[in-house]
């Protein structure tokens, strides 16, 4: 392999650098503090962290806007010309970095290049139904699909296009060394576990960044990033922890930008474990919960309670006509009692720490109050791969807390209760059915009528806890426009500016 | 003589880095399958396949050994999971941080460590050993990462003379070094101290001071010189609480070195990157310690007969 | 460690001042903050003003008795849920200390068998143990800590299982040495040639030797089995709440330093007293059965 420079040589370089200020004060720097940092800019990863740096440098054919819906991108416009095939008008006059012009075949390329299962590409899983790719001619591409695919569009967002001729050039090594696309980003320096950085695409279509180069920098600790904020170090940082909100604002040097994100926090009952198999107990605990109290205490007001179902308020499918159940604590345990519970049941609350807003707060503050029910309850916060493990082989104890993306529709999210989806032991024939019908017809109509049902379903068999709809927090340099917080997390900066 | 000794403690190394390779294999085998902690949750039953491959996990428990034996032998750990490239080469990238950020944290430590503990055995209980003996017992005690969030909160927040993390400038360096030299610093206050006392009661010493050397003159002729094998001997030892500190001053600082890589490979289940990193710090270790135990003989001869 | 000294009786010849720092004053001063913070464990039910456990969201991250937002009632303001820090920090001596000696005390029996067995043995058994026990010390140990608890889960006996393993190879190598020397002394040749067993051996005359040098070596390593567990809980390994140590109470309020700095620095607080007490009464027991004696 090409050897990339060794940290060592980088540190030599030491000198010329004075107390955090680039040397080459003529450059217009934005520097960014990440709260997750992806391990590699290998295409494909999967996690919103890696697409965040991949997007930079490499676009799709549509993005999500801020609120998650698609806007054209690199495709222009698209149709369906069949019920299973969508055809795509690509942008015209585009260019990759290095001069070659982006064209039809780097579409198809790219689709070839997700379903290689060599490549363990992430987003592979969502564009399954895809058959393949065919270009019609250099600006229009065809997208087949097995079946009727109504989520084709969406899914399309998550894959970066990748060009032709340098990937067949360098190969997989090659495209995650040195990436290279049409985006308003040029791949600069790469040091894993640092930081990024990237230098403006002079020629953008969509026009030229108004700054230099943009370095984004991994904190992973919540009170220092806040502090590389205000300190001047950052401008932007993303995942503000709640409780530091306060300590931004009073600063006078930085805002917090915020904007709900489509995530839901709900937790999980394994079914499978007595006496969770019974719906009223799992009823019961709904009621243990103050929501309300957490709401303004731990998440300090930002982010929404969950009506009783996986969707946020703002995504297709959720359904109005669900409230979330009251707290009432008597109720509760009354209900717990009737149903025969014994209250020495262990009831470990599984969770990951900071994977989410304050989630292991949140965990803890609801071990307190089914404590105070006298239910046994403790939390297990673990790290990631032990989470995942234990995810993968469906032993996740009686509840375990995720935060579950919908992406603003109802497609992606509700394939947590499906068989299929691999994620709960909870199952039910109806809602099996209602997944595949609204999975296989183009009419929206339709599909937001099965979501609903599926929520009422759920609701009434409560195979989760539906806790929170989470904020996306940003904490952003008062000197710094054109920023918006996006609720998919990830960072568009092409058209910020700042003094 | 020294040669000899080079080459059989030599000899000896391959069976501590074997033995310390077979200890990370195990544990890391009772962690669970990477396979499914490694692949996205949407993964495709051809990508399991594909990976479950590519880690050899289709094969029998010692085969797996064997093959990874045999890979180590020529260097190779494998494919990082989670990084493009060699488990050995991103290992190696980060090498030069943590060289870099150890390297000025020993010397702090032996610098200001050593000249602390002369002070003190030269003013032997009076105020500044007092003084400089608890702040060093204190020193011992307290949790390096609080430390750590209190130089930044001072130095990068309230006074804003340094950056508060992160990896680049001198400027940078300045708090993850004192974080870690910390945890070494008083350590070798101690150590110098208690060996110049002793020293100073030595026979040799006391004829010398009665044959009229100055207090002074003794001291750099005849109760340096012989200390220096006592704190040496101690520093080999201190190489392993240097990693280990390491691990946690990278963390906190989100210092690009080997110990955040393998905090962050151990909790993303990078098997490769997790041998290769374990195997690097037990190796620098290692030959740290022999390096230690060379230099001693070569300044003290007597060393050679043990 | 410093086999390089010749014996030597001088000790006596230095001249009589008073010291300030002697070994009474770091026996007394340690052991009396290590009998403090005992005590506190035993009757912390007594002492803590309220349960450790019981939340209260309205009360969050409240300031303590120096501060004009403080509450009435917690002395030492609140913790991330509303619990009274005063109160976990009293329960939490509970499991720091628990922890700490009952590791130590796993890797005291296990280093100790593993040196006596090596030193009276000798030849090939003395080569196995000693090697790994080399081997194992060209590991880090939290990093073999990290990766146990990695692979077990992290609650008390674990922790107390992977710390004691981390560490036994230090009494090892001290008491190999010692029962190497004392095996070449002609009691124990005698009484090897009157039949007595090893095991009579050991008991009658290599432990009673034994013993002062491993209460110091064992103090010492409270200390650090203490921090250790600190460490632990920082990296996300250590107890699950809502169990109270005050490494976890630390870490905790870490996170927090910046709004909320009290939890963290009373926690920090009482973690460098204890453990400097425990250092003090340590390095006091050593002067006391070795002047000579370094290293650790």
């Amino acid at each position: 392999m090409k050897r990339r420079q060794l940290i060592a040589s980088a540190a030599s370089l030491a000198p010329f650098v004075v107390l955090g200020q680039p040397a080459f004060a003529a450059d217009k720097v934005l520097t960014v503090g990440a709260a997750v940092f992806p391990d590699t800019l290998k295409p494909g990863i999967g996690s919103f962290a890696s697409q965040s740096l991949l997007v930079q440098t490499n676009e799709q054919l549509v993005q999500r806007d801020a609120v998650g819906n698609p806007q054209p991108t690199l495709a222009t416009s698209w149709e369906l010309v069949e019920p299973t095939t969508m055809r795509f008008h690509l942008r015209q006059g585009v260019k990759f970095t290095d001069g070659v012009e982006f064209t039809a075949d780097d579409v198809v390329y790219t689709i070839g290049y997700v379903q290689d299962p060599q490549n363990a590409y992430g987003a592979a899983a969502r564009i399954s139904a895809v058959t393949g790719a065919t270009a019609v001619d250099k600006y229009t591409v065809d997208i087949k699909t097995k079946a009727v695919f109504p989520t084709l569009l969406r899914a399309m967002a998550e894959v970066p296009i990748l060009p032709k001729h340098y990937a067949e050039k360098v190969g997989t090594k090659g495209l995650t060394d040195k990436p290279m696309g049409t985006g308003p980003f040029i791949f600069q320096e790469w040091v894993p576990g640092d930081h990024y950085t990237l230098t403006s695409n002079k020629n953008y279509w969509g026009g030229a960044p108004k700054f230099d180069k943009v370095i984004i920098r991994t904190i992973p600790d919540g009170s220092t990033r806040v502090a590389a904020l205000v300190s001047g170090e950052a401008q932007i940082i993303e995942e503000v922890p709640i409780d530091l909100i306060e300590q931004v604002q009073a600063s006078g040097v930085a805002k917090v930008d915020e904007i709900a994100t489509s995530v839901g926090l709900v937790l999980t009952f394994d079914t499978l474990i007595k006496p969770f198999d019974n719906p009223k107990v799992r009823e019961a605990f709904d009621y243990a919960i103050d929501k309300p109290l957490i709401l303004k205490q731990i998440l300090k007001g930002q982010g929404e309670i969950l009506d009783a179902q996986l969707l946020t308020k703002a995504a297709l499918g959720y359904n109005p006509d669900i409230k979330a159940r009251p707290f009432d604590p008597a109720k509760a345990k009354q209900m717990l009692v009737e149903a025969g519970y014994d209250f020495n049941t262990p009831v470990p609350i599984l969770t990951q720490n900071g994977k989410y807003v304050s989630d292991t707060d949140i965990c803890n503050a609801i071990a307190g109050m089914l404590n105070n029910i006298g239910v046994k309850a403790t939390v297990d916060a673990v790290e990631g791969g032990t989470f995942q493990a234990r995810a993968n082989v469906m032993k996740m104890g009686a509840l375990h807390m995720i935060g579950w993306y919908s992406l603003g529709d109802g497609d992606f999210a509700t394939v947590w209760y499906t068989k299929a989806g691999h994620r709960t032991n909870w199952y039910s024939e109806d809602y099996e059915k209602m997944f595949t019908a609204a999975r296989s017809t183009n009419d929206e109509k339709e599909r937001i009528r099965l979501y609903h049902e599926m929520a009422a379903l759920a609701y009434k068999e409560m195979p989760s806890l539906f806790l929170f709809g989470l904020p996306s927090l940003y904490g952003v340099n008062k000197n710094v426009t054109g920023f918006g917080a996006a609720s998919d997390k990830i960072l568009h900066l092409a058209k910020v500016e700042f003094k | 003589m020294i040669l000899r000794y080079i080459l059989r403690r030599l000899a000896f190394l391959p069976l501590t880095l074997l033995l310390v390779a077979l200890a990370t294999f195990v544990v890391l085998r009772l962690t669970g399958n990477p396979v499914d902690i490694f692949l996205d949750i949407n993964r495709t039953p051809e990508q399991v396949e594909a990976l479950t491959k590519r880690l050899h996990l289709d094969l029998p428990i010692p085969a797996q050994f064997l093959i990874f034996l045999r890979d180590l032998l020529h260097g190779d750990f494998g494919e990082s999971l989670q990084f493009s490239g060699s488990a050995a080469t991103v290992v190696w990238e980060r090498a030069g941080a943590t060289f870099q950020l150890a390297g000025t944290a020993l010397g702090l430590a032996v610098v200001l460590g050593v000249t602390g503990g002369i002070v003190c055995a030269v003013w032997r209980d009076r105020a500044a050993d007092a003084v400089i003996s608890s702040i060093a017992v204190a020193g011992q005690s307290m949790p390096s990462f609080w430390l750590g969030m209190l130089l930044i909160e001072f130095f990068a927040l309230q006074l804003h003379w340094l950056p508060t993390s992160g990896y680049g400038d001198l400027a940078h360096l300045v708090l993850p070094a004192i974080t870690l030299a910390t945890i070494l610093l008083p350590n070798f206050v101690l150590i110098t101290r208690t060996s110049l006392l002793e020293l100073m009661g030595e026979q040799f010493v006391v004829t010398a001071r009665s044959k009229g050397f100055s207090r002074g003159r003794a001291l750099l002729t005849h109760i340096l010189p012989n200390a220096v094998n006592p704190v040496l001997s101690f520093l080999g030892i201190q190489i392993g609480t240097l990693m280990a500190g390491s691990i946690i001053t990278e963390t906190i600082y989100a210092w690009p070195g080997v110990g955040r890589l393998l905090i962050n490979s151990i909790f993303h289940r990078d098997v490769p990157v997790v041998e290769a990193a374990v195997f690097f710090i037990a190796t620098t270790i290692a030959l740290s310690n022999l390096a230690v135990d060379v230099l001693q003989m070569l300044i003290d001869p007597r060393i050679r007969r043990a | 460690m410093t086999t390089n000294m010749t014996t030597s009786t001088m000790k006596s010849a230095k001249k009589k001042r008073r010291t300030l720092f002697g070994k009474r004053f770091k026996i007394g001063v340690g052991g009396a903050i290590l009998a403090i913070a005992v005590l506190c464990a035993i009757f912390a039910p007594l002492l803590a003003p309220y349960d450790p456990d019981t939340q209260n969201l309205m009360l969050r991250l409240k300031p303590g008795f120096w501060s004009d937002k403080a509450v009435a009632g917690h002395f030492l303001g609140t913790d991330n849920y509303g619990r009274d820090l005063l109160s976990r920090l009293i329960y939490g001596s509970r499991l720091s200390i628990l922890v700490g000696v009952a590791s130590m005390l796993l890797s005291a029996l296990i280093g100790s068998i593993a040196g006596v067995i090596a030193g009276l043995k000798g030849g090939w058994t003395e080569q196995a143990i000693m090697r790994f026990a080399d081997a194992q010390m060209a590991f880090p140990d939290i990093l073999l800590a990290i990766l146990m608890v990695a692979a077990l889960g992290g609650n008390a006996i674990n922790l107390i299982l992977v710390l004691g393993i981390s560490r036994w190879m230090v009494y090892a190598r001290v008491v190999f040495g010692l029962t190497r020397s004392l095996v070449q002394r002609p009691f124990v040749e005698a009484a090897n040639l009157y039949g007595g067993g090893d095991f009579y051996v050991m008991r009658r005359h290599i432990l009673p030797q034994v013993a002062p040098v491993l209460i110091v070596v064992a103090t010492l390593q409270v200390a650090q089995m203490i921090l250790q567990e600190t460490a632990l809980s920082f990296l996300g390994l250590g107890l699950p709440q809502p169990a109270a140590t005050w490494g976890n109470i630390l870490s905790e309020g870490n996170t927090r330093l910046f709004i909320a700095p009290w939890i963290a620095n009373f926690a920090g607080l009482s973690i460098i007293a204890l453990v400097w007490g425990v250092n003090m009464l340590g390095n006091g027991l050593r002067e006391h059965y070795d002047p000579k004696m370094t290293g650790r």
